[in-house]
C-alpha cells in the first residue's frame, strides 16, 4: 500500500510541477501585468517630459530677462571700448619710406603697447572679435581679379565688429553663465549637490534647450535630428532698441518660440536619456520585483523614437491644455474671484499641478484604491508556487498520505485488538511496548520515507522547468516537503491515538479518519479565502475554515515569502503528533485488551 | 501435592450491569490438567484474558508461576501455549506463512514438533489463511499454541468447529501433552469433552465459580444406579420388594432405578438370575448431573 500511493503521490507531482512550469499557465495574469508595468513607464515618461519641459522653458524665460538686464549695460561698455578701440587702430603707425625695418618694427610695438586694456567681458570680447576680423582681411593675391578681391574687401568691411555685437555676444555669455548658477541653486534647494544625476540632469534640460554653443550639438547629431539654429537674441536686440522689449518678452510670438523650442529639446533630450544604457539598467533594477526581463522590456519598444513621440505630444497637450486653463482663470480673475495676487497665482499653481498629474497618471493610479489594488495583486500573483505550494502541497498532494496515514495507524493497532489478532503477537512474549513503539516508529518512517520520495521528485521537477519570477527555489523545495511531512505526521499521531485507545476500528476511524477529512476539507474552502488568490476572486468569508484546520499550521506562504513564521508552525505540528504518538502509545500499554 | 502453577486469587472484573467475573479462587497444580465448563457468557474467556495479563482485575490477582499476570503479561505469555477463543490471524498469506512468524517471534529455530502436530491434526498449512475453513483455522491455531513445547497450556474452546474424528484427534493430543507433565487448562461449554479429558472441572455460573470436583470423584463414586426393565408386571412388583435402594420407578415401562454400592453388584445381578429381565444398564452419574445437583442445591439455600 506504501508503494502504490507513493508513487502515486510522485506521479502526481511531476505532473503538477511539470506542466505548471511549461509557461502557459499564466498568459491572462502576465498580459495584466505587462500592461500594469508598461503604462507605469509611460507615466514616468510623461512626468519626466513635463518637467524637463517646465525646466526648460521657465529656464528660456530666465535667460531672456537676464540677456535683456545684461545688454544694455555691456552695449554701453563695449561701445565706449571700440570707440576708443578703433581710434587706437586708426593710430596704426604705416612704414615710412626709407625707415628701416626693425625701427618699424619698433615703432609697431610702441603701438601695439598702447592698446586699450580689455578688462571687462564686453571689451574683451570686442578686441577678440577685432582681432578675428582684421586676421581674417583677405588678401590681394589670394584673388584672381581686381573686381573678386574689392567685392571681397567691401564683404569683409561690412563683417567689422562693433561695440553692439561685442556686447551682444558678451552678454549672451555672462546669461548663460547667470542661467547655469540659478538652475544649480535651484537645484540645491531640492536637495541635490551640484554633482549629482538629479542636478547634472536639471542642467542638461535648461542648456539642451537653450544650446548655447555647438558643444551641445552631440545628443541631437547621435540621434539623427536636425541641429536646432542658436538661440535668437536678435530679435531680443531688436526690441531693445526699438524699446518695447517688456511687451515683447510676454508676447505670444516670443512665448510659441521659446515654447516650441523647449518642446523640441526635452523631448529629445528625454528620448535621448532613457536609451543610454545605464538607464535602462537602473530601470530594469527597478522592474525587477514584477519580473520583468530584459528581452521583455525590450519587446515593450521604448526606443528613442517611440520616447521621444510620448514625451513631444504630452508637452503639448500640456502646454494647449495650459494656455485654455489660464485664460478661464484670467477670465475668473476680471470677474474678480481672486481678492489678492496671491490667491490668484495660488490658483495657477494648482492648475498647474493638477493639469501636470492628469497627464502623467499611471494606471492603477487613475482605479479606485480597491480596484487598483485588485489588478495589482493579478498581476503580482505566484502562480507557480500557488499551483505546486498551496494546492498541491497542502490540498491534493495530501490526500493520498492522509488516506495512507489513516489506514496504516488503524491496520498497526486497533483492526488488531478488534479481530483478535494481536493476541498472537502478545502470545509469544513480546511486551506491551515494544509492540507499539514499533507500531509507532513505523507509521512515521514510513512517512518520512514517502516524504522524502517527494522531494527528490520535486527537486529533479524543478531543475527540468524554467520558471521565472516564483518564489519557490530548492531550498524553500525542501522546507516545503518538510512542512507537508510535519502534517502527516500531526495527522498520523491523531490517527495512532485513536487507534490505540478504540478496541473498536470503526470508532478509530470515525474518530482518527473523520477528523482527518474534515481537516482536509477544512483546508479546500479555505483556500478560496486565503491571501494566496488575488483579491478580485478571494472569498474573505471562507478563510474562517483555515482557522479549523491543522493542515493551515503549515504556512506555505511564509516559507516562499522567505519570513520565519513558519518556523514556530511546524514545531506545533511536530508537538501535535509526538503528543498523540506518545499519549495513544502509553494508553494501550495500560488498558484492557479483549483478546 | 504439586506447586501451584496457576493461581486465582478472589478475582473480579466487573463490566457493570452484573456482567463480569466475581469473586473467583482456583488453584491448578502442576502436571494438573484442569477443565473449565460454564454456559456462554459465563465469564470463562474473562476469567482466561485476567490469567494472560490481557485484562487488570477490578480486584484480586492472577498469579502463573508466582508472577502476577497483569505486571508481567510478557514473561509469563512465553511459557504459557495459548489458544484463543475467536480464532482471528495476522494479516499473512499462508498457514506456513503464520506458524514461520510465530516460531520467529517465539524463537524457536526446530519445527519437527509442529510437523508432527500438523501431520496428526491433517491439516495442510500451504493453505491461505482467508481461505481455510473454521476447523483449519482451529487447527492451526492448536498448532502454534503448542509447538514451542511449553509448559502451561490455555485452550479457550478449542475444539469449536472440529468435527467428531478430529476432535478425537485433538484429545489424543493433549492427553500426550499431559502425559509429558504440563498443566493445562480447558475451557469448554460440553461437559463430555472435559469428562474424558480432565483431572478436575471447575464450573462458573453468571460469573461466579459455583464448584470445582475432581473427576476421580465423579467416576469413581462408591455407589452406581442401575435402571432394570421387566418383561413381566409381577417382577416389577416382586423386585420392588427385594430391599434395594430404589430411586426411581417407571410401573407403567415396568422400569425401576436403583442405586447400590459397588460391592453389592455381583449380589444383584444373582437376585436378578431369577427375574425375566428386559434390559439393565448403569445410569452414569455424570459431570452434568453432578453439577446440576450442586445448582439446585445451591438455588435451595438461596
Amino acid at each position: 500500500m506504501w508503494l502504490v500511493i507513493t508513487v502515486a503521490e510522485c506521479f502526481m507531482l511531476s505532473c503538477v510541477m511539470t506542466i505548471a512550469g511549461s509557461g502557459n499557465i499564466s498568459n491572462v495574469k502576465d498580459a495584466v501585468e505587462d500592461t500594469i508595468v508598461q503604462r507605469e513607464i509611460d507615466a514616468s515618461v510623461q512626468k519626466r517630459s513635463l518637467s524637463y519641459y517646465d525646466l526648460g522653458d521657465s529656464g528660456l524665460i530666465a535667460f531672456d530677462q537676464y540677456y535683456v538686464a545684461e545688454y544694455p549695460n555691456d552695449a554701453k561698455d563695449a561701445t565706449t571700448y571700440a570707440t576708443n578701440f578703433d581710434t587706437w587702430a586708426a593710430s596704426k603707425p604705416t612704414q615710412n619710406t626709407g625707415e628701416s625695418d626693425s625701427d618699424y618694427a619698433a615703432r609697431v610695438a610702441t603701438w601695439q603697447a598702447s592698446m586699450p586694456a580689455a578688462s571687462t567681458l564686453p571689451e574683451k570680447a570686442y578686441a577678440l572679435a577685432f582681432n578675428t576680423w582684421s586676421n581674417a582681411m583677405p588678401k590681394a593675391s589670394d584673388y584672381s581679379s581686381q573686381s573678386d578681391y574689392l567685392a571681397a574687401l567691401t564683404a569683409w568691411q561690412a563683417q567689422k565688429p562693433t561695440g553692439a555685437s561685442a556686447a551682444a555676444s558678451s552678454s549672451f555669455y555672462t546669461a548663460t553663465l547667470e542661467l547655469e548658477e540659478a538652475t544649480i541653486q535651484q537645484a540645491a534647494k531640492l536637495g541635490y549637490t551640484s554633482d549629482s544625476d538629479e542636478c547634472k540632469e536639471m542642467l542638461g534640460a535648461v542648456m539642451y534647450a537653450l544650446k548655447p554653443s555647438s558643444d551641445f550639438n552631440d545628443i541631437y547629431t547621435n540621434n539623427s535630428e536636425t541641429v536646432p539654429a542658436d538661440y535668437d537674441v536678435t530679435s531680443l536686440l531688436t526690441h531693445l532698441s526699438a524699446g518695447d522689449i517688456s511687451t515683447y518678452l510676454t508676447s505670444d510670438e516670443r512665448n510659441t518660440y521659446r515654447q516650441d523650442r523647449s518642446e523640441n529639446s526635452s523631448a529629445v533630450f528625454l528620448g535621448n536619456n532613457m536609451t543610454q544604457p545605464a538607464t535602462i539598467t537602473k530601470l530594469l533594477d527597478a522592474l525587477s520585483k514584477y519580473g520583468v526581463s530584459e528581452e521583455k522590456y525590450e519587446s515593450f519598444g521604448y526606443t528613442y523614437a517611440s520616447i521621444k513621440h510620448t514625451a513631444y505630444s504630452t508637452e503639448v497637450s500640456f502646454q494647449a491644455r495650459y494656455d485654455y486653463e489660464l485664460s478661464e482663470i484670467n477670465k475668473k480673475k476680471a470677474a474678480g474671484d481672486y481678492p489678492t495676487e496671491a490667491d490668484y497665482q495660488a490658483a495657477i499653481a494648482t492648475m498647474k499641478t493638477t493639469l501636470t498629474g492628469d497627464l502623467s497618471q499611471s494606471l492603477l493610479a487613475s482605479l479606485p484604491p480597491e480596484v487598483a489594488s485588485a489588478i495589482e495583486d493579478v498581476g503580482q500573483m505566484d502562480l507557480y508556487s500557488l499551483i505546486v505550494g498551496s494546492v498541491f502541497f497542502k490540498i491534493a498532494g495530501l490526500l493520498l498520505p492522509i488516506i495512507y496515514a489513516i489506514m496504516a495507524s488503524n491496520n498497526l493497532v486497533s483492526s488488531q485488538v478488534d479481530s483478535g489478532s494481536m493476541a498472537y503477537v502478545l502470545s509469544t512474549g513480546t511486551k506491551r511496548k515494544s509492540v507499539v513503539f514499533t507500531q509507532a516508529c513505523f507509521l512515521a518512517l514510513s512517512l518520512l520515507a514517502m516524504f522524502v520520495c517527494t522531494l527528490i521528485t520535486s527537486c529533479i521537477c524543478w531543475s527540468v522547468v524554467s520558471v521565472t519570477n516564483s518564489g519557490l527555489n530548492y531550498g524553500r523545495l525542501c522546507l516545503i516537503n518538510l512542512g507537508a511531512f510535519l502534517v502527516l505526521f500531526a495527522i498520523s499521531g491523531l490517527n495512532f491515538f485513536t487507534s490505540c485507545y478504540f478496541d473498536r476500528t470503526k470508532n478509530s476511524l470515525a474518530l482518527g479518519g473523520g477528523l482527518s477529512i474534515f481537516f482536509l476539507v477544512a483546508t479546500i474552502l479555505g483556500l478560496f479565502g486565503s491571501p494566496v488568490i488575488p483579491s478580485v476572486v478571494r472569498f474573505d468569508a471562507l478563510n474562517n475554515f483555515n482557522y479549523v484546520s491543522i493542515i493551515t499550521l503549515f504556512d506555505v506562504i511564509s516559507i516562499t515569502d522567505g519570513t520565519t513564521a513558519f518556523i514556530w508552525k511546524d514545531a506545533i505540528l511536530f508537538a501535535i503528533g509526538l503528543i498523540g504518538y506518545i499519549v495513544g502509545s502509553l494508553h494501550f500499554e495500560k488498558k484492557d485488551l479483549p483478546l | 501435592m504439586n506447586e501451584p502453577v496457576i493461581v486465582i486469587d478472589h478475582v473480579s472484573k466487573d463490566y457493570g450491569n452484573d456482567r463480569g467475573i466475581f469473586d473467583e479462587s482456583l488453584t491448578i497444580a502442576k502436571g494438573e490438567m484442569l477443565g473449565f465448563v460454564g454456559t456462554n457468557g459465563s465469564g470463562k474467556t474473562t476469567t482466561i484474558r485476567c490469567l494472560m495479563g490481557f485484562i487488570k482485575p477490578s480486584a484480586g490477582h492472577c498469579y502463573v508461576n508466582g508472577l502476577e499476570s497483569y505486571t508481567h503479561a510478557s514473561e509469563i505469555a512465553k511459557t504459557i501455549g495459548y489458544v484463543p477463543g475467536e480464532i482471528a490471524f495476522p494479516d499473512l498469506t499462508t498457514g506456513n506463512a503464520f506458524l514461520k512468524s510465530q516460531a520467529e517471534f517465539l524463537g524457536l529455530k526446530d519445527m519437527s514438533y509442529a510437523n508432527s502436530l500438523v501431520k496428526a491434526l491433517q491439516l495442510d498449512p500451504r493453505a491461505g489463511l482467508k481461505r481455510m475453513s473454521k476447523g483449519m483455522k482451529q487447527k492451526t491455531a492448536i498448532v502454534a499454541a503448542l509447538m514451542a513445547d511449553p509448559p502451561i497450556i490455555i485452550l479457550d474452546e478449542p475444539t469449536t468447529g472440529l468435527d467428531p474424528l478430529m476432535r478425537q484427534a485433538f484429545v489424543k493430543i493433549i492427553k500426550a501433552e499431559r502425559a509429558k507433565g504440563k498443566t493445562i487448562l480447558m475451557s469448554s461449554h460440553m461437559f463430555e469433552e472435559v469428562e474424558d479429558t480432565c483431572d478436575r472441572v471447575a464450573l462458573i455460573s453468571n460469573g461466579h465459580l459455583i464448584d470445582s470436583v475432581s473427576m476421580e470423584a465423579i467416576n469413581n463414586r462408591p455407589t452406581q444406579d442401575f435402571k432394570i426393565e421387566f418383561k413381566t408386571s409381577a417382577d416389577f412388583e416382586r423386585f420392588k420388594g427385594e430391599g434395594y435402594r430404589l430411586v426411581r420407578e417407571q410401573p407403567q415401562y415396568q422400569q425401576v432405578t436403583i442405586n447400590i454400592d459397588r460391592e453389592d453388584i455381583a449380589k444383584l445381578f444373582t437376585s436378578l438370575a431369577h427375574y425375566d429381565v428386559h434390559f439393565i444398564s448403569e445410569v452414569r452419574y455424570t459431570l452434568a448431573k453432578h453439577f446440576q445437583d450442586v445448582l439446585k442445591e445451591k438455588a435451595h439455600v438461596q
